[in-house]
């Protein structure tokens, strides 16, 4: 039982992380798109605008990866 | 680093203009400013230059002159044999005396010695491509053609139908009884897996409405070349391989012709490509100039390395006619001052940041040294492998030297190789740090695994205190650690030691900046900032650390970082203090390379784990190249991911700190060619 639960815990710190980020991306690269059209010397803060909400899935990958290694018990 | 610029006036008489000009411009160092622009009582007299008429007809003769040069160019291969740049270098000089008229009739030579060899060639090779067109048409359809036979009163098309349309046929052929009155007979057969052929034969008088039913109806015909129109199919077909046969050849002497040509002039066209582009420019810049009755004024930026240089060359060359003075820059014109940016070598490839964003504005401090020293680092530290290193090290050795063969002049590219080959070394280095080759292979190798899969230090260099528990830790570093190891304790203090270090720098570049450009304020708020963070190391180090402190650095610690969050608001107001408060979240945020270095040791593993699960004999040769896949996926993200965060780290978590991006930047009145 207790596995199951650190299994969905270590599922959900990653799962909506990354669904979090997908979605910012998502919103950050249509934007960018149109910026860069209008203006195409933006690509550098394009890439970096992009990368920003990387952090969320990143650190949301380091928590998953910690819940892993819990041992039921403990 | 950047270049001490100093802000210059040249007076000379105006007979002299266009030979200081081209004086300017053969130097290259001079940052052309606008006198008309400048505001104050010294411009006051000033009169603007114009373009007057004669200059402008010039400028449209050097124009016609320099497309009609680019043109030919365009259709000469280079020569084998490289043109050194003495070469170059010389014809560029001869062109430099040489009156327009001259120029003229050099390129009108040019012109009539290729001219008509361009054109041929061009017949040639557009003839070649509509033959190619028809030979298959014709191949298809000969076979037919050759069972029909057709008087001088009958005529006859040829179509192209697909297979799965050759019901069509059927209609076509009611539909030509019926304008013809049966004067027509149509033939057909199966031309390959996927085209029916059909030749519809009938009186001439009937000719025009056929064509019109079948251009309604949207029927394809096979069109032969207006010359071919009126032979028979094996004639035209004939003709159409003799002519394709004869062309090769043909094609083969003019571009030998040319070639001759391109040994002959390719030098001189190169040249005046360049001449006739900068000649332009030069004239361009006219109008940024100032005159008086018999002199002229040129305003700009040199670096001030250049000044004594350039003002000995105007004396020797103008014989004290042009005068070269060195002005003290107001407070406004410095704000305008060009950047231009002189770092080492070691530093230099890590200017790539400045095609993402203007470099540092003028006067204030480059940190240009600090990328290089942190971005190797922070890639270094997510990607960590011997293997990948060694694959990256060759890979910029690789684009090295194709860059080179291709005497690529790609600023980007030579920057990105040598960032690539630095970023290698550090890739290998802390490869060395974790002991990873290609993941945990010559772990497997050498045993160091525990039973629960736990890399075992084979060389402690101290011990960590877990839950009552000493655990020790050395070479290697193991990344896979779980959160209740020392090692995981381990390494997040270094990312956050690192994160520490990074913005630190970063607020110590912006407190000097602050004091050097006797901004207060400025200063205040960076100091806060600095305090802040000193404070929580203090908290942090007397928790993790030396915890004897605990009970006095605990409380000092809070004491400075709340002083800290104080000062940055009195600095930076509302908003300075709120974001010396989040600086905790920043350097959390350092915690990626942790996540990123995690997620690719892990994908390293997976790869050796799938290759190993082939087992043995023949299946161990697919085993590797599973393995080898995932390993080159790995690296490709290895490149791409870590560097976007080690970008990201020094343009959001650095930068912020104290960057102040250039309104302009040095660039020079020089000779480019027009690039």
């Amino acid at each position: 039982m207790e596995l199951g639960l650190i299994a969905i815990g270590a599922a959900l710190a990653i799962g909506l992380a990354a669904l979090a980020t997908g979605w910012s991306q998502s919103k950050i690269g249509a934007a960018m798109a149109g910026a860069l059209a209008e203006k195409p010397e933006l690509a550098g803060n394009a890439i970096i605008m992009i990368a920003i909400p990387e952090t969320m899935v990143v650190l949301g990958f380091v928590i998953s990866f910690l819940i892993t290694g819990l041992k039921p018990g403990e | 680093m950047l270049l001490t610029m100093s802000k210059v006036e040249i007076v000379g008489v105006k007979t002299l203009f266009f030979q200081v000009l081209e004086t300017l411009q053969d130097l290259g160092t001079l940052h052309l400013e606008d006198i008309t622009r400048k505001r104050g009582p010294r411009y006051a007299d000033l009169i603007p230059m114009e373009m007057d008429p004669a200059l402008e007809e010039e400028r449209n003769l050097l124009q016609n002159l320099a497309m009609r040069n680019n043109a030919i160019l365009s259709e000469l291969a280079p020569p084998r044999e490289k043109v050194g740049h003495a070469t170059l270098e010389e014809k560029y000089r001869s062109f430099q005396g040489k009156t327009l008229g001259e120029i003229s009739a050099m390129v009108e030579e040019e012109e009539s010695s290729t001219r008509e060899l361009i054109s041929y060639k061009n017949e040639l090779e557009v003839e070649m491509s509509r033959l190619s067109k028809y030979e298959p048409i014709i191949k298809k359809v000969y076979p037919l053609a050759s069972k029909v036979t057709t008087t001088e009163q009958y005529t006859s098309i040829a179509l192209l139908i697909e297979e799965r349309y050759k019901q069509v046929l059927d209609y076509i052929e009611q539909e030509l009884e019926r304008i013809t009155g049966g004067q027509c007979d149509v033939f057909s057969a199966r031309v390959d897996e996927n085209t029916h052929a059909a030749i519809l034969v009938f009186h001439k008088r009937f000719s025009e409405q056929v064509h019109n039913f079948l251009a309604t109806e949207n029927v394809n015909q096979v069109r032969l070349p207006t010359e071919l129109a009126d032979k028979p199919y094996d004639e035209a077909l004939k003709e159409i391989e003799t002519r394709y046969k004869e062309i090769p050849p043909k094609l083969k002497k003019v571009k030998e012709d040319l070639e001759e040509i391109s040994n002959k002039w390719y030098a001189t066209l190169v040249s005046l490509k360049d001449y006739l582009a900068d000649r332009v420019e030069s004239l361009d810049a006219i109008p940024k100039f100032g005159q008086s009755g018999h002199v002229f004024v040129i305003t700009g930026w040199m670096p001030a390395e250049n000044v004594v240089e350039t003002r000995k060359l105007l004396e020797e060359k103008f014989e004290g006619k042009v005068e070269i003075t060195e002005e003290i820059p107001t407070h406004e014109e410095l704000e305008e001052a060009p950047t231009a940016l002189k770092n080492p070598a070691a530093v230099k490839p890590f200017e790539f940041i400045y095609m993402l964003i203007n470099p540092p504005k003028y006067g204030h401090l480059d940190p240009t040294f600090l990328v290089a020293i942190f971005f190797p680092i922070l890639f270094g530290f997510m990607l960590g492998d011997m293997g990948y290193g060694l694959v990256l090290f060759g890979l910029a050795m690789l684009m090295r030297h194709i860059l080179k063969k291709r005497e690529s002049r790609s600023l980007f590219f030579e920057l990105f190789t040598n960032v690539l080959l630095i970023c290698s070394i550090s890739t290998f280095i802390f490869g060395i740090l974790y002991f990873e080759f290609f993941g945990d292979l010559l772990i497997r190798l050498f045993g160091w695994k525990d039973a629960a899969g736990h890399l075992q230090v084979q060389w402690v260099w101290g011990y960590i205190n877990v839950n009552g528990v000493e655990e020790p830790w050395g070479w290697p570093l193991e990344r896979i650690a779980q959160a209740n190891t020392g090692m995981f304790k381990l390494l997040l203090i270094v990312v956050v030691c690192i994160g520490v270090l990074h913005m630190g720098a970063a607020l110590v570049i912006g407190l000097i900046d602050g004091i050097r450009h006797h901004d207060r304020k400025h200063a205040i708020e960076k100091a806060g900032y600095l305090m802040f963070i000193l404070g929580l190391v203090i908290i942090f180090g007397s928790l993790w650390g030396i915890k004897s402190a605990k009970d006095v650095a605990v409380p000092l610690g809070a004491v400075i970082s709340v002083v800290g969050i104080g000062l940055a608001g009195y600095g930076g107001g509302f908003g300075g203090g709120l974001e010396a408060a989040l600086t905790f979240g920043n350097l959390l945020s350092y915690a990626r390379l942790y996540g990123i270095g995690l997620a690719s040791v892990i994908l390293a593993e997976v790869a050796n784990e799938l290759g190993a699960e082939f087992g043995s004999g023949l299946m161990i040769v697919v085993g590797v190249i599973v393995a080898a896949l995932i390993h080159t996926l790995n690296i490709a993200l290895g490149v791409l991911s870590p560097s976007i965060q080690s970008l990201r780290l020094n343009m959001v978590e650095s930068f912020t700190k104290f960057y102040k991006e250039a309104d302009v930047v040095y660039k020079p009145f020089k000779r480019s060619g027009g690039e």
